[in-house]
């Protein structure tokens, strides 16, 4: 590789990642802590017990009777029963049919399968792990999806970062061991090499799965439309080719066969708990179809069986559907797919994602912290750009800050009280107004005092986490961890970590600090222009 | 290194190229996805999600491949024609085929 186009390409890395790196850095750390979003979720609503797991029949049926109750003559319903670590409880979904004119009503309920009712007490309303997770290819506060676009075009750029930082990095397996410890500029990139080359083939996945995700919405129109000659009824019979031909409503009323005897038959063939949901199409119509879905186990296209809802006949998959097992290009994208969301990961292989990621946020984070360190002024008396100081106090705002808002996000579960209303928005609210908190300080102090502070809040607001749970719940470490709930007792012992690690780089940053300070060197000491943060 | 090149392009050439770049780069990408839709040995329904698929990749090096010319001048003729050609040619291949 010649010298030239290594150059080229270290701009190219250098400006593809700044123009975006704060949109990145939140697309990180939400999407990271969505690797554990179920687990938040329970965390986040305390009155709810632990997974039980109960006999399939049992909670079909539970699901069954409900649904006839509240969501008769429903477009379709799902049932998900408890085998999954994203259900921890029955759950159902419901779509009514949909009037012209109308906005469509749609419902879902977590039930308990002893009375087939919601549980009493409701859990308070929350967004919990899943508002968080959902930011991290939404965003939030954006119309439509406006939202989804800009991360679109944000993992674009990430694309071409990762390509480039590749070329950029010459060496880069030799810089991997090379870690150059309070350096000040050269120590943040060394950091920046050694999270990206650690990671680097979770980096790959992860964003060019991520680019996948965007596919049905907008990337490429002319592959699809050309494909097919630019014919765009072709284009609309396109579902029919992917699905094969689907029921229709007879209009013929004839009751739902039960769901619990069709889960013994498929429970014979796959064996226990392998059903991750059930989907009843026209429930209530002669034409009823219900389909049962096997538990995917790392592709998205796992087996599914089909019934005559009416008679409760096995039927075989409707004609003309594509095989998606069989097809490379389906089966590359559902691997890619399912390796991004990570769904059939484990505990263990759940945690590596998560740290995965979390190098992935270092990445980014250090990357934009080596942007500012490297155009510092040199000399004292060098003016200080207002777009420098911008650049660099958001940088602090926006690394140490957003970590701080998830923490008081939190914080707003357990303190809001339980009956307000819009609660789970206002949880939301509670967040961003931490964040911009957490701006308007940055915006006052200088960027190497705004650092200590911002991260010395961090760790003491993540130190809370435990306490303030609970002073307000009794899903708090003494019981949780007494009672061997890991998943309660995880998130808790998370934030403390989280809090220790904050106050950690605190203090290291305190002690570089006062070290420069110590030697006193005139020429580094530009006013707002306070040299390296260390360490 | 990013200081000198600033001194050395004014915003309007930086401008410039990353248009060519992130523009023509992704009609090229819609092109080249396509004719690999319509020249692949397979299904069209294949086809079309490998072209796809594979656009995104192509898409990337089209950006960087522009950001490594000495000339936006170079980056723009060297794109327009790749289109044109990949362009051209799912039109042939489409012709030849028939019916999609």
């Amino acid at each position: 590789m010649n010298g030239a186009f290594r150059q080229s390409m270290t701009w190219l890395h250098t400006w593809s990642g700044i123009v975006v790196v704060w949109l990145l850095y939140f697309m990180f750390v939400t999407g990271t802590i969505g690797y554990f979003d179920d687990e938040v979720d329970r965390w986040m609503k305390p009155e709810q017990g632990p997974s039980a797991q109960m006999p399939i029949e049992a909670g079909l049926e539970a699901a069954q009777t409900r649904l006839e109750d509240i969501a008769a003559g429903a477009d379709r319903w799902f049932i998900y029963p408890t085998i999954k670590r994203s259900n921890p409880h029955l759950s159902t979904f419901w779509q009514m049919p949909t009037v012209e004119g109308e906005d469509v009503v749609r419902g879902d309920e977590e039930l308990d399968p002893t009375t087939a009712q919601p549980f009493t007490p409701a859990a308070r309303d929350t967004g919990g792990g899943q508002v968080l997770y959902r930011m991290h290819y939404l965003l939030h506060y954006l119309p439509g999806r406006s939202g989804y676009y800009i991360m679109a075009i944000v993992t674009m750029f990430m694309f071409v970062g990762l390509m480039t930082g590749v070329v950029a990095h010459k060496k880069i397996f030799k810089d991997f061991f090379t870690f150059r410890w309070a350096r000040g500029q050269r120590s943040w990139l060394d950091l920046h090499n050694l999270a990206s080359v650690a990671t680097l083939p979770f980096q790959f996945m992860i964003t060019y799965s991520g680019l996948l995700f965007t596919l049905a919405l907008f990337w490429m129109p002319f592959v699809v439309l050309g494909g097919y000659g630019f014919d765009i009824k072709r284009i609309s019979a396109l579902a029919i080719e992917f699905q094969g031909q689907q029921a229709e409503r007879s209009g013929d009323a004839v009751p739902l066969v039960r769901l619990a005897t069709l889960a013994q038959q498929i429970e014979a063939d796959w064996g226990p708990n392998q059903i991750a949901f059930v989907r009843v199409e026209y429930p209530g119509d002669a034409n009823a179809r219900v389909t049962f879905q096997r538990e995917t186990t790392g592709r998205t296209s796992a087996e599914s069986v089909l019934f005559d809802g009416a008679s409760g006949e096995r039927l075989t998959k409707p004609a003309g559907g594509l095989d998606f097992d069989a097809n490379p290009a389906f089966g590359f994208a559902g691997v890619m797919f399912s390796l991004h969301e990570g769904q059939f990961a484990d505990t263990v292989l759940r945690w590596v994602y998560f740290l995965s990621g979390l190098l992935g946020t270092i990445m980014i984070g250090t990357g934009a912290i080596y942007w500012v360190e490297k155009r510092r002024p040199r000399r004292a008396g060098d003016p200080t750009k207002w777009s420098f100081r911008a650049v660099e106090r958001a940088n602090v705002a926006v690394i140490a800050g957003l970590i701080g808002a998830v923490g008081v996000y939190l914080w707003a579960n357990r303190l809001l009280p339980v009956g307000l209303a819009e609660r789970a928005d206002w949880e939301v609210h509670c967040m961003f107004l931490a964040w911009l908190a957490f701006f308007a300080h940055a915006a006052l102090r200088r960027a190497p005092v705004a650092w200590i502070e911002q991260c010395t809040a961090v760790g003491l607001i993540f130190l809370a986490v435990p306490i303030v749970n609970g002073l307000t719940t009794s899903a708090h470490l003494g019981n949780s961890i007494a009672a061997g709930d890991w998943v309660l007792a995880g998130v808790d012992l998370t934030a403390i970590a989280t809090g220790l690690i904050a106050l950690g780089i605190a203090h290291a940053m305190r002690a570089r600090r006062s070290r420069l300070d110590a030697i006193d060197v005139p020429a580094l000491d530009g006013g707002d222009a306070q040299p390296q943060l260390g360490g | 290194m990013a200081t000198a090149k600033r001194s050395r392009h004014s915003r309007w050439t930086i401008a410039g190229r990353a248009a060519t770049a992130i523009l023509l780069g992704y009609v090229f990408a819609n092109s080249a996805g396509l004719l690999l839709a319509l020249a692949l040995p397979v299904d069209r329904i294949t086809g079309v999600l490998t072209g796809t698929i594979a656009s995104f990749l192509l898409w990337g090096a089209a950006i960087m491949w522009a950001f490594s010319v000495t000339k936006t001048r170079t980056a723009l003729l060297g794109l327009s024609s790749s289109i044109t050609l990949c362009a051209g040619g799912a039109y042939g291949l489409y012709l030849l085929g028939g019916t999609a």
